[in-house]
């Protein structure tokens, strides 16, 4: 099993455990979580919508993002440990660099991401790519 | 020594430095410029005085403080009937060297007034081509050398210009380009544009250099230096040239005949075993690498197509491999390969790769500097040339010299049951090859669409968006992609040796403007465009390089990835950050190009160059894209400005 598929069973756990339970969290507000969202700087590995770069927040289904609690739990508890060579993996965020307010505002912000993903049929330039690609091979164009 | 020393010994240009290091402190920034201007009038005095003569009386002060006044100088009689430099420029010219890149300096003046000036087409083969900064003389002949295999020249202003370029050069050397370096050499001028082994200064990371005493040898040795960057392993050389001999009596010095380099190959004997092998092989296979010339790729399609062979190919990360698209190319209708050369790669059962740069640095490493990545491994368990670790025979021998032997001998064992056998396979092979681009490719979308009108642009929407308007094109891909997603490499055709010119070598920024650039002289003889997916960090360090597009008419598109941002630098800092537990909100200082934003549109402008942005919207992008290659095919350098998503 690798690494990611053992965490996504750890957050699925988690996920449930927080099920039910009335949470003792404040929603988060949006409009402030998309400053915070830049200032801190998740676009820089999520993409301004969340879904260019390291790894979608959009359209995963990911149990990280299913509650707010499940959230709060993955930014603190990634790990501290320096890297030997530089690291684009992401960042622990500590409860004094991001506190719960914030990192919820975040939080609520991520939740408005819509996922922009039309059909490849949709999109006439993806049609020319796919005969294109289908097309005989010629020598020297 | 020629006539013209004895000229500049007698005028003492040493005594002018003199009087001006003397100076008042507060001149000494000007100090040696004007020692330029009173030693140049000074030197054209003397040889006025001359008339003709062989050696020359020094000027009175009375004719030097005439000559330094304002009065213009009488002309110069010429003092040679043949100058040096001219039979320099006809060995260029016999060479096929097409293009020389260079900032100007008095240490090559000699030099530059014959490239401009001698022979039939003057300023043709080379063509002097104007470059605004030495590193960007040096990165366009790398995107040159990538995309032909062949080198040209930069010409470098002593110390200086060989310190400005000397990064450029030590990526040239990673990456085994090869080209010709020339450094003006002038002893008697500046003394800080000089020192007595000029070369040293970038010995450890060029293949090989010379400094010539005559005339004679210097015209040898601009032969030897061709032949050397082009003999495996390729790679960047230096050739120092002194003003004395540039300026030397050239009448009665015959230009020596060029002899191409032998680059030894496989023999006979190995050559029948290797074509026995593939012969056998119920299902063959290529691996190809980085083959050295556009000949050694049409080889390497001739011998899969010859045997049947499916194919491996590193044309999507660099030039000179195998048509990524080629029928032959892919896992073919079988993955049970039962024997596989590999041609300057692996995984192979007998792999031929040539000596690389790696082979050589040590010698070349004078300082013991051990440049990472070139020091001498105590055993090197992977083979040198990226192949992997499992080359079951690994012939240190250059594979493309290898191909002709290795063709013929398959050629003349081929039987007509041999021909139907491998037709068979080959239409098999061809067919499971197009359903695994045709896979790849919307496998490829599915991923692509996620983002697709997304603002700022997503970056898997530029290439996309540029696939059908350059499909019919001739086009080479002359920046580096890795911090563009490299969306080519699963979305266009790269069937050409020059499709993809890869990375920079030592992952150097600033080379990708550079690079392109040089990839555009090619382009312009050929009929071909550039385009260039710029980074904007990398634009930043030398971008005078688009007013050398505009003013030689290159065909370079230049499409910002405009993330306004040394991005990749920010991401590692944000986790440094963040592992500190001190948040990631500060780690733009110093990584983010804000406050203010910088307009490219403006900045092409400024220098010459048509452009537009910035765009936004993503669904502008197809119509800018038409105006730009329209633009560069009519001869016209354009850029166009996107603000893009920053991975
Ligand atoms: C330096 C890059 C980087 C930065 C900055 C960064 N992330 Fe991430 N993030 C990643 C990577 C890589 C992953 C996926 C792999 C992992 O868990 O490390 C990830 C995963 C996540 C996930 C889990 C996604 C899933 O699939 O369930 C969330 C949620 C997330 N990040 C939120 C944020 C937020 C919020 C910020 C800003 C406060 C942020 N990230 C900043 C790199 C980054
Ligand atoms: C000459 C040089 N200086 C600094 C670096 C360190 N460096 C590596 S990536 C990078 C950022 C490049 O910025 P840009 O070209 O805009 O690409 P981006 O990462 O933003 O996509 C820098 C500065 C380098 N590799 N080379
Ligand atoms: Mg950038």
């Amino acid at each position: 099993m690798t690494l990611s598929s053992k965490l996504a069973i750890v957050f699925l756990a988690l996920a449930a455990a927080f099920a039910g339970g009335a949470s003792a969290q404040t929603a988060g507000d949006p409009a402030r979580g998309k400053t915070l969202y830049f200032d801190h700087g998740c676009y820089g590995c999520h993409g301004y919508q969340g879904q260019t770069g390291a790894r979608n927040l959009v359209g995963t289904n990911s149990p990280i993002i299913a509650k707010p609690e499940v959230f709060l739990f993955f930014l603190r508890q990634r790990g501290n440990f320096l890297p030997m060579i530089p690291s684009t993996a992401m960042p622990r965020f500590s409860e004094k660099a991001l506190p719960d307010p914030q990192a919820l505002d975040i939080y609520a912000y991520i939740k408005t991401f819509k996922l922009d993903a039309p059909d490849v049929a949709s999109i006439p330039v993806m049609g020319q790519i796919e005969a294109s690609a289908a097309r005989a091979y010629q020598a020297g164009r | 020594m020629s006539n013209d020393a004895d000229t500049r010994k007698l005028v003492g240009r040493r005594g002018f430095l003199k009087g001006a290091a003397v100076a008042p402190a507060a001149m000494a920034v000007s100090a040696p410029e004007l020692a330029d201007a009173q030693t140049r009038v000074a030197v054209q005095a003397a040889a006025a005085a001359s008339a003709g003569a062989t050696a020359v009386p020094a000027p009175t002060p009375e004719q030097v403080a005439r000559e330094t006044s304002a009065t213009p100088p009488q002309t110069p009689t010429p003092t040679v009937k043949v100058p040096g430099s001219d039979l320099m420029v006809e060995v260029l010219k016999r060479l096929g060297v097409e293009f020389c890149t260079s900032n100007p300096g008095s240490s090559f003046e000699a030099l530059q007034e014959s490239l401009v000036n001698y022979g039939d087409k003057p300023n043709t083969m080379p063509e002097f081509i104007t470059c605004l900064h030495e590193e960007t003389a040096v990165d366009m002949a790398t995107g040159y050398g990538k995309a032909e295999g062949k080198p040209m020249v930069a010409l470098l202003h002593g110390t200086l210009g060989l310190q400005h370029a000397s990064m450029a050069i030590y990526q040239a050397y990673y990456g085994g380009v090869p080209m010709v370096i020339i450094a003006g050499r002038d002893d008697g001028f500046i003394q800080a544009h000089t020192a007595n082994d000029m070369a040293a200064m970038v010995r450890s990371f060029t293949k090989w250099d010379a400094h010539p005493k005559t005339l004679p040898e210097a015209l040898d040795v601009l032969q030897e230096a061709y032949r050397q960057a082009i003999t495996a392993p390729t790679g960047p050389v230096v050739v120092i040239l002194d003003t004395e001999i540039q300026k030397a009596e050239g009448a009665g010095v015959a230009i020596p005949t060029y002899r191409p380099p032998v680059i030894p190959g496989i023999d006979a004997a190995t050559a029948e075993r290797l074509a026995a092998r593939l012969l056998a092989a119920k299902n063959p296979r290529l691996s190809v690498g980085k083959l050295r010339t556009p000949e050694g790729v049409k080889n390497a399609v001739k011998l899969a197509e010859l045997v049947g062979a499916s194919t491996a190919t590193q044309s999507t990360s660099g030039p000179m491999s195998f048509p990524n698209r080629h029928p032959a190319c892919g896992p073919g209708a079988d993955t049970a390969y039962d024997f596989t050369l590999g041609l300057e790669s692996g995984p192979a059962d007998v792999a031929m790769m040539g000596p690389t740069i790696a082979s050589i640095a040590a010698l070349r490493d004078k300082m013991g500097v051990a440049f990472g990545g070139l020091r001498a491994s105590p055993a090197p368990t992977t083979a040198p040339g990226g192949g992997g670790s499992k080359i079951g025979e690994k012939i240190d021998i250059d594979a493309e010299a290898s191909l002709p032997a290795l063709i013929a001998v398959v050629e003349k064992a081929m039987t007509p049951a041999r021909r139907r056998a491998i037709a068979d396979r080959v239409a098999k092979n061809a067919a499971a090859n197009q359903k695994a681009t045709v896979e790849g490719v919307h496998k490829a979308l599915e991923a692509k669409r996620v983002g697709w009108n997304n603002s700022p642009v997503s970056l898997g929407r530029i290439y996309a968006e540029l696939a059908p308007l350059i499909e019919n094109e001739d086009w080479c891909l002359a920046s580096p992609t890795a911090f563009s997603g490299s969306h080519h490499r699963d979305l266009w055709n790269h069937d050409k040796p020059y499709s993809y010119l890869g990375p920079q070598p030592a992952g150097g920024i600033g080379y990708g403007a550079g690079a392109s650039a040089g990839a555009g002289l090619a382009a312009r003889e050929r009929k071909r465009i550039v385009i260039n997916i710029q980074t904007d960090g990398d634009m930043n360090f030398a971008p005078g390089v688009l007013w050398t597009e505009a003013h030689h008419g290159l065909p370079v598109l230049s499409i910002m990835h405009n993330n306004r941002a040394w991005h990749q630098e920010l991401m590692f800092l944000e986790f440094m950050a963040g592992a500190r537990g001190r948040g990631t909100d500060r780690a733009h200082i110093g990584s983010t190009l804000r406050d203010p934003f910088i307009d490219y549109k403006k900045m092409a402008e400024a220098y010459g160059v048509a452009g537009e942005g910035p765009i936004t919207d993503p669904n502008e992008l197809a119509a800018a894209f038409k105006r730009g290659i329209a633009s560069v095919k009519a001869g016209k350098p354009y850029l166009i400005d996107v603000i893009t998503q920053p991975r």
